[in-house]
């Protein structure tokens, strides 16, 4: 009996051992590959979130107790007045695993650039259509339910962001129901269309967005209230 | 015992997906593209064999009340150890397959086989029945992603097939793919009830 208990803990023993030998070893492999491909990703996602601007270093905003909210600061020189520009990420719970946006604003809250550092949802069934990341207005539309997360700068994902004023209610819209030539007025009236059907998923972005923006906004005043308290020092000086 | 056989029952006669109906679920999903269903074809041929061969050889030394236990961690070392080499090295492919990649440490073929087979046999031809199953697995998957993704995506390895051709693209959506499984089941009974009478 104790002879029993003795074998099958060692053999347990050594399996586990060497399974997690076995593990060790390959991560220690293919870990600064797949760090480096993530930094490279990281500061890719904030250039092109940001594009023309000279990046700061991360900064975290308080949302509780336990969250933050992640943001960087971007500038541009114009003529002569600094331009500032703001990245933040928002992250959802897609239909599969979470789903992580780089949403990059200027300081009128307009949307300039967005990179989807993880395309992640719904990478099993019914993946694909990031192929079809151009399709709605191509006139056809999209099979499945990713999020178009292929992203490339120019795939259809970034391009109907761009330009969305997040100070107004951003809405979205099912591509099932339009047509090719509703889809440019739809982007026009500051929405978004989501890929036929992936409604619920897109409506938890957009939301995500808008709730990250309005926690980020009082960065942004701060910031503008001192930029003008400086301004006008200057000025009485 | 014949080696042939034990090869070629995973095959045909036993095949995993359509005369057992396991592993539907990665089969089902992964199935959207080709390059999709050859990745997970490989992780699963690599696995099988690779746990197979490993059980096989423990298995004097593994005490039956652990046994499962000890299948479970070898099958997850194996699946993690492809998951990792996958995400370094083709994160494209890593990011199509998802969640289903990890979800093979519970794929029943791998498991059955281990504990039906490969805990009672020898090295070859534990290796051979796991080179035999992942390949009847395998060519289903094959067979159903060509047809999805031919049909349903107008594709082939991603190529565009007929320019201008707005495909049936229900085939490329999961219930395209229950359809498809649905009438490969269907033959195969008609062909094997055939040959009974």
């Amino acid at each position: 009996m104790k002879r029993n208990i003795v074998v099958q803990i060692s053999v347990s023993i050594l399996v586990i051992v060497f399974s997690v030998s076995a593990i060790y070893y390959v991560h220690g492999a293919t870990y600064p590959v797949i760090a480096g491909r993530e930094l490279d990703n990281r500061v890719r996602g904030l250039e092109i979130a940001l594009p023309g601007y000279s990046i700061g270093d991360e900064q975290r905003l308080p949302v509780d107790d336990s969250r933050t909210l992640s943001y960087w600061v971007g500038t541009r020189i114009e003529g002569d007045t600094e331009k500032k520009g703001y990245v933040f990420i928002s992250i959802v719970n897609g239909y599969n695993y979470s789903i992580r946006i780089n949403i990059g604003v200027d300081d009128a809250g307009k949307i300039i650039g967005v990179y989807a550092a993880t395309r992640t949802d719904s990478s099993g069934i019914d993946a694909g259509s990031h192929d079809n990341s151009d399709s709605l207005l191509n006139g056809g539309f999209v099979p499945g339910r990713s999020l178009t997360f292929m992203v490339s700068p120019g795939s259809r994902f970034v391009k109907q962001f761009n330009g969305i004023d997040l100070n107004k209610a951003v809405k979205v819209v099912d591509e099932s129901y339009l047509s090719k030539y509703f889809a440019e007025d739809i982007l026009a009236r500051n929405s978004v269309v989501s890929p036929y059907g992936d409604k619920t998923t897109m409506e938890s972005v957009v939301d995500a967005i808008n709730n990250n923006y309005l926690k980020l906004k009082k960065v942004m005043i701060k910031s503008a209230q001192e930029k003008e308290a400086e301004l006008i020092m200057k000025r009485k000086k | 015992m014949n080696y042939f056989d034990e090869f070629t029952k995973g095959i045909i006669k036993r095949n995993p997906v359509i005369v057992l109906g396991l592993g539907l679920c990665p089969v089902l999903a992964v199935s959207v593209s080709l390059e999709n269903a050859l990745w997970m074809s490989a992780v699963a041929t690599f696995v099988m064999i690779s746990s197979n061969v490993i059980i096989s050889l423990l298995k004097d030394f593994i005490p039956a009340i652990i046994r499962i236990p000890v299948f479970m961690t070898i099958v997850t070392a194996l699946v993690t150890v492809s998951e990792l080499v996958i995400n370094a090295y083709h994160p494209v492919v890593y990011s199509n397959l998802g969640i289903y990649l990890p979800l093979m440490v519970v794929n029943c073929i791998i498991l059955g086989r281990a504990e039906e087979f490969a805990s009672k046999n020898g090295i070859i031809a534990s290796a051979l029945d796991g080179a035999g199953y992942s390949l009847g697995f395998a060519i289903i998957l094959v067979v159903l992603a060509l047809i999805r993704e031919t049909l349903g995506s107008n594709k082939f390895f991603g190529f565009t097939l007929i320019n201008g051709f707005q495909p049936p693209s229900v085939i490329a959506m999961a219930p395209g793919a229950f359809f498809i499984i649905g009438l490969i089941l269907w033959g195969v009974n008609r062909f094997n009830s055939g040959k009974r009478v």
